[in-house]
């Protein structure tokens, strides 16, 4: 997956179109009908990279909330679950719990990307610990299972999430050993977020030099002040920092260790940018970005929950840091 | 024999007894766990509560000036005491004991800054008029600086006041005035002479907010609350004796206002943020979330403090020179400076010690109360003149460095406009 097989202009149709059908989606629309008909599953198939990265950017730069992150899980775990009646969701770690899906016990916690009533099963992921052992099953419940379980996210963005909490519902058959598809979903997922986090900031930055461009003080543009240009420029070095850790994250999709590492890093990376540009934005806006009247406000938000979403940039930190003390050998950025 | 100042504790211990409750943890420490879960810097409360806790912030400043503790520094004539600085500072320490409203509506805006400004500038009957009722809690005042064009760049205000007869007729907008929703008063900039280079062809009006033409409308703040506000002002008539200072001469008022801005922002009223970064506070969200071992968060944990206290050091210093009449120099951008900063560090090192629990409210106590502080905190970089408008003037005016080059403040107004390089 080292080379890029679409050419440039290839890409650039490609994305002139992605963008267009995000701008056109409604609230809480369905994106499968309109990928399929842009041919996408071909053009994932040829380029997974380019592709995936592609779709979450544009998501992100048009504050999108979809199931695509679903279907980017489902792609690794549907091979090794019976097969789907209706429509799937999974139910994601609770940002406390990072990447590791919640512990095997009498209590369930997690967060959907949309209410349960939107699909027909929910997949859920469970961490086993047996003599030191971590292992992760799987069980797929239908959806109204869950329903009793679920309340809307209250906080900081208004993405349509739902958090689960409650009892446990008993399993309805057999729990299935993930093996590795759990590891290698949540990598992908954490490659899409990544994407999709870059995307906002993406958008934020293009926001904030406009801005400064037109904003006069002082009898010119802003953006004439070096505080304020520099400001924006370390926002790019941030920005094409971390989408350089998510491109090579891709190039080592074939291992399955050094995808988790490279992939939480690409994590780790772009919620580091986002925290950056989303301060300098905001600042470089004056009190503009802390209103809610200009578009700031959404970026900045939708970042911040992007960001915990299967591992936020302090948990990742803190989880890389103490595993490569602690685990000989571990050196992801050599692996790449 | 007491000296005069045991006395002046005494009594105010006394009125404090026999007006609030004394709060149950020590000196200013929020007990963990109980109570309210909210770490607020901005109001975020809905229009009914917040119009309730406004109303319960003016009753409590009334008991106070009318104890003799509303304005301990001020001059009798007004209602004030006369007393020393270290008096005010000692009342407000004894009063941090206590639980009591929050004065910030009153306090950080209108005795903070304008209160000060009507003193300095205000004819005699104008101090006598409103100095009292703002003391006692009747009369809020809010500061109709910033316009859409003119933020850090104030000196370009273009709201035009036109002298009528006795009266100035005022036409133009404000905007992120905060407590307007509140005010009774608001001090405004207005372009008076637009042939004059623009700092000097600005004169300041105390205007009354529920006079013809004023209309405020609610902003909402990114943290949720809808504290400041636009404000439209369309023919209001303001009488000429209700200018402060000069004709024209408008800009020296604005700069006793913004010095008085710039020492205050963090002086007081912080309220349940400064108490949510207090030593004892962040100590026990350290315990709570089992980091009380982490060699790396206590390194933090006390270069936190060790800003915290330098700022409050210089606060003190800027505050007992502005209680003392003294007006602050450009120094006075350092603490500003400082305390948003440290606001700001607070804010991630809870957030940090806190996690990812700080985004979605699961409920738990001492978590997701942060987000609203987290929210908040990018505004204090901003508001009382931005991070970087703060340097300028300590690279200019204390350091002595040269302006950046090409800006114009030596042209009339009326060309600078004209010629597209607006705000000039
Ligand atoms: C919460 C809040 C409450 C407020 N309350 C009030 C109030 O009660 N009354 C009132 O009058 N105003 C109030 N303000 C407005 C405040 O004073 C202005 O926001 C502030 O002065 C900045 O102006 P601006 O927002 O127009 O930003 P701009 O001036 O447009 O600045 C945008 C960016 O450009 C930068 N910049 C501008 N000039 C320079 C320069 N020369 N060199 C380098 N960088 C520069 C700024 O630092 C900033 O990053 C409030 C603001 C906030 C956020």
């Amino acid at each position: 997956m080292t080379t890029t097989s679409l050419d440039a202009a290839t890409l650039d149709l490609l994305t002139g179109s992605v963008r267009e059908l995000f701008a056109a989606l409604p609230a809480g629309g369905d994106l499968g009908p309109a990928l399929d008909e842009l041919g996408w599953a071909e053009v994932a198939a040829e380029d997974p990279a380019t592709a995936t990265t592609l779709l979450f950017t544009e998501q992100g730069r048009s504050l999108a909330c979809t199931r695509a992150l679903d279907a980017v899980l489902l792609a690794e775990l549907d091979p090794v679950l019976p097969p789907a009646r209706g429509t799937r969701a999974v139910l994601l770690p609770t940002p406390a719990d990072g990447d590791e899906p919640s512990r095997h016990g009498s209590t369930l916690t997690g967060v959907l990307l949309a209410p349960p009533g939107t699909v027909d099963e929910i997949v859920v992921a469970t961490t086993h610990l047996a003599d030191g052992e971590r292992s992760v099953q799987l069980d797929v419940h239908p959806a109204p299972v869950l329903a009793p379980l679920a309340h809307p996210v209250q906080g900081f963005d208004t993405a349509g999430w739902v958090t689960v909490s409650g009892a446990r519902p008993s399993s309805p058959h057999e729990r299935i050993p993930a093996g590795t598809a759990w590891t290698a979903a949540a990598a992908a997922a954490q490659r899409a977020l990544a994407a999709e986090i870059l995307g906002t900031c993406d958008a934020a930055l293009r926001i904030a030099v406009r801005h400064a461009s037109d904003r006069r003080q002082f009898g010119r543009p802003i953006a004439e002040f070096q505080a304020v240009r520099h400001r924006l420029a370390e926002g790019l070095v941030a920005l094409e920092g971390a989408r350089g850790v998510l491109r090579s994250a891709w190039e080592v999709t074939d291992d399955p260790g050094g995808a988790m590492w490279a992939a939480a890093l690409a994590k780790l990376q772009a919620g580091r940018a986002q925290a950056r540009i989303m301060r300098d934005v905001v600042q470089v806006h004056g009190a503009m970005g802390v209103s809610r009247e200009g578009s700031v406000h959404r970026y900045v938000s939708r970042a911040a929950a992007l960001d915990v979403l299967l591992g936020g940039r302090r948990l990742l930190a803190e989880s890389m840091g103490t595993a490569m003390l602690l685990t000989a050998g571990i050196d992801p950025v050599a692996r790449l | 024999m007491p000296s005069e100042m045991d006395e002046f504790v005494a009594t105010a211990r006394e009125f404090l007894d026999a007006n609030a409750t004394r709060r149950s943890g020590s000196a200013d420490l929020p007990e963990w766990g109980v109570g309210e879960d909210r770490i607020t810097y901005f109001s975020t409360d809905p229009p009914e509560v917040d119009a309730a806790k406004v109303a319960e912030s003016r009753a409590w400043q009334r008991t106070r000036y009318e104890n003799g503790f509303g304005w301990v520094t001020g001059p009798r004539a007004y209602g004030g005491r006369e007393l020393s600085t270290l008096h005010d500072l000692v009342y407000d320490g004894l009063e941090a004991e206590y639980d009591v409203p929050d004065t910030g509506v009153l306090s950080l805006i209108g005795l903070g800054m304008i209160g000060p400004t009507i003193l300095a500038h205000a004819r005699d009957h104008i101090k006598d008029r409103y100095l009292p009722a703002m003391y006692r809690g009747d009369a809020i005042a809010c500061q109709l600086f910033s316009e859409p064009s003119a933020g850090s760049d104030l000196a370009s205000v273009e709201t035009r006041a036109v002298r009528d007869g006795d009266d100035w007729v005022v036409d133009g907008q404000k905007v992120w005035t905060s407590v307007a929703q509140h005010a009774q008063i608001g001090l405004c900039l207005c372009r008076t002479n637009p042939d004059l280079p623009k700092h000097k062809g600005i004169t300041a009006l105390l205007v009354d907010m529920s006079a013809p033409g004023v209309e405020v409308r609610p902003l909402r703040q990114m943290s949720g609350g809808a504290d400041f506000n636009e404000v439209f002002l369309t023919g209001v008539r303001v009488p000429d004796d209700h200018r402060l200072g000069e004709v024209d001469g408008g800009w020296r008022v604005a700069l006793t206002t913004l010095m008085n801005e710039r020492a205050t922002v963090g002086g007081e009223g912080a309220g349940p943020a400064a108490r949510a970064l207090s030593l004892p506070f962040l100590t026990e969200l350290l315990r709570a979330n089992g980091r009380l071992d982490d060699g790396a968060t206590r390194r933090r944990l006390a270069e936190l403090y060790a800003d915290q206290a330098a700022t409050e050091y210089l606060n003190h210093q800027a505050i007992r020179k502005l209680r003392a009449g003294t007006q602050p120099g450009p120094e006075a951008s350092v603490s500003k400076l400082m305390y948003a900063r440290n606001l700001t560090r607070g804010a991630h090192f809870a957030a940090e010690v806190v996690g990812p629990r700080l985004i979605a409210d699961t409920g738990e106590w001492g978590t997701y109360s942060w987000t609203e502080l987290l929210l908040s905190t990018p505004a204090l970089r901003i508001l009382g003149g931005t991070e970087e408008i703060m340097k300028n003037i300590l690279a200019e005016r204390v350091l002595g460095l040269p302006k950046e080059p090409s800006i114009d403040s030596r042209s009339p107004f009326r060309e600078l406009r004209r010629s597209g390089t607006a705000g000039s």
